[in-house]
């Protein structure tokens, strides 16, 4: 995978200086982390369904569970 | 009707008049030592802006009104009782050890832009959509080299000292960090990252607390 350049200052700005930065953080946390039982995903732009998803029974999270899905890296400590 | 659930929980009380993304009655439902907060609706909810909100503010005054919560990833729904009983009975000691190292932590977001850039962790399948050895070490490798980005470094000595657990992604040059730290020390990391940040010529971004939404999954 190439290496990326160094992001430009405008970029860097944007992402930093948004004035919502926790809609980001609320989004990833209640998508993308969080124990998964099951469920059924509906992603909805505009009243119109763009993404239909089914989970179910999966237990762990995906980039727990696959193991190149790992771009985490987490160290637990006492 | 669905059961949407919220959060599994150490036993408490919950907030009397909280209500869930509906505003729906929040139903504690008892399995073993665990309390499971869900909420009844006849259709499953969509992800936009408004419910997530909605789904974070649920989380987060249950996660304020208990030692510790489990988030449930949204949305996490189960047909019935019974259902959420065959999927949680069994896995039971887990969550509830998993609750006792969460009791009375929070989670902290800081976001920054390394100067020298990242490489990305999104997960790459090979072209048989499986996944092979080489690419799962180079994958390894990849995540290790986070380690040695200059900025988290900073960012790190600056908070150890309240860092119980540390989660670290890269994606689209953007590093994104997770700190567990206990709930009473938020004041004083925060203040920590933002000094270091400042001596460092760091811009950074410092979100929280958090319910331990990057902690939840057992391990």
């Amino acid at each position: 995978m190439p290496r990326r350049r160094a992001p430009s200052r405008s970029t860097v700005d944007r992402i930093l200086e948004s004035e919502d930065a926790t809609l980001l953080d609320v989004v990833d946390s209640a998508l993308t982390k969080g124990v998964v039982l099951n469920g059924d995903l509906s992603l909805a732009l505009a009243q119109v369904d763009l993404v239909y998803a089914q989970f179910s029974l999966l237990l762990c999270a995906a980039d727990r569970v696959l193991p190149t899905a790992g771009g985490g890296r987490r160290r637990r400590r006492g | 009707m669905s059961l949407l659930v919220y959060v599994l929980a150490a036993r408490g009380a919950q907030p009397a008049r909280l209500r869930g993304v509906r505003g729906e009655r929040l139903q504690s439902l008892r399995i073993g030592s665990i309390d499971v907060l869900v909420g009844a609706m006849p259709t499953p909810p969509r992800a936009t802006v408004r419910t997530l909100r909605e789904y974070d503010r649920v989380v987060r005054a249950l996660w304020a009104s208990r030692a510790a919560v489990l988030p449930a990833r949204f949305p996490s729904l189960v047909a019935d009782p019974s259902e959420l009983e065959r999927t949680v009975r069994p896995r039971q000691a887990t969550f509830r050890r998993h609750l006792r190292f969460l009791r009375h932590r929070a989670q902290m977001i800081v976001r920054l832009v390394p100067a020298s850039g990242t490489r990305d962790h999104a997960p790459r399948l090979s072209p048989r959509g499986r996944f092979r050895g080489s690419k799962y070490l180079a994958q390894r490798a990849r995540a290790a080299r986070l380690e040695h980005i200059p900025e988290i470094g900073v960012v790190r000595d600056a908070v150890r000292r309240w860092v119980r657990a540390e989660r670290v992604e890269a994606r689209a040059g953007v590093a994104t960090i997770y700190h567990l730290v206990p709930r009473t020390a938020v004041p004083r990391y925060r203040d920590a990252v933002e000094r270091a940040a400042a001596a460092a010529g760091l811009r950074l971004q410092v979100t929280g607390p958090w319910p331990a939404y990057a902690f939840a999954e057992p391990w």
